[in-house]
């Protein structure tokens, strides 16, 4: 099978050219994993500085991640503005997004949640009106690969905004 | 389905980084080698079961490791070519007693480490009474003694 020849008074499988470019491929192969890495602590593969990204409209504002890793619990910010005579805040989540994550946890606590119209709403209450709200919402991506979500408030349409799940 | 596929694509991974890392790198050559692999398994442990820890997830991750492990070495007996791919090649670093200093720079290999072999091996004392040494696929060093007439 391998090419055994005669060096000196050695049979051998020895192939010096071979071996020089295994060579060259394997420092080629360290200058990946160190782009890699450098990839990684910017926050490429996930959480990280270049991962951070902010989506919102009107009195809805989202901060969460660009990248997410398959099955692994995250979470993402949602800030509220609320208008000056509103006590409760509805934050909800459509059933399409409820596909892709699980959710794990709220916080703080909802004072209710109900399902219907195709939606998932949560109801906050404020302690004074017009308080500006921040809820955390701890989710799991159920599956590896682009994960449109969306985020509503109220009676306006959904925020959008897209993440990548590594697997 | 998805069992599989993370069984492969660990296997792969690993075949692959490996490879890139070099002979050197896992030869076991000190104990911090050994806790190194040791630690690289449980890295990969979760990876491989997932959030699944029945018998049956680990059953059926065992069995595609093997199977993809069995399936490679027919290939590699098929085709020379895959299996020096895959496997290397042994490497002659010392020569009727002489070290040859620039493939030992480059397969990062020090006459300390031909010597600590030579030791281990044949229990030989000096690099003169070292015929040939071989750098293997394995990254181990084999002796050849030089036989006194």
């Amino acid at each position: 099978m391998a090419n055994v020849h005669r060096i000196g008074d050695l049979e051998i499988a020895e192939d010096l050219p071979f071996q020089e470019r295994t060579w060259q491929v394997q420092r080629a192969g360290w200058a990946v994993f160190a782009l890699i890495l450098v990839a990684a602590a910017l926050g490429l593969f996930g959480p990280g500085p270049l991962s951070s990204a902010v989506a919102e409209r009107g009195a809805l504002r989202v901060e969460y991640n660009r990248f997410e890793r398959f099955e692994t619990e995250t979470s993402f910010d949602v800030f509220v503005r609320p208008a000056a005579s509103d006590t409760t805040v509805e934050v909800w989540l459509p059933h399409d997004y409820l596909q892709h994550v699980k959710v794990t946890g709220v916080s703080p606590q909802p004072r209710e949640v109900h399902d219907g119209g195709g939606r998932l709403t949560y109801v906050f209450t404020l302690r004074q009106p017009a308080d500006p709200a921040w809820i955390t919402f701890r989710v799991t991506p159920l599956r590896p690969g682009l994960l449109p979500a969306q985020v509503g408030l109220g009676d306006e349409p959904a925020l959008q905004f897209t993440q990548f799940v590594y697997p | 389905m998805e069992t599989v596929l993370r069984g492969v694509a660990i296997y792969v991974v690993l075949l692959v980084v490996f490879r890139i890392a070099g002979k050197r790198t896992l030869s076991q050559a000190t104990t911090f080698d050994f806790v190194l692999l040791l630690i690289i398994g449980e890295a990969t442990q979760q990876a491989l079961l997932g959030e699944d820890f029945s018998v049956t997830n680990a059953i059926l991750i065992i069995i595609t490791l093997i199977g993809v492990d069995i399936a490679l070495a027919k290939l590699k007996g098929r085709s020379a070519t895959l299996e020096q791919l895959i496997d290397g090649v042994p490497l002659v670093i010392v020569e009727d007693g002489r070290p040859l200093k620039d493939r030992m720079v480059r397969a990062r290999v020090d006459e300390d480490d031909v010597l600590t072999a030579a030791r281990e091996t044949q229990g030989l004392e000096r690099m003169e009474q070292i015929k040939y040494a071989v750098l293997e696929r394995s990254g181990g060093i084999s002796i050849i003694p030089r036989r006194t007439p």
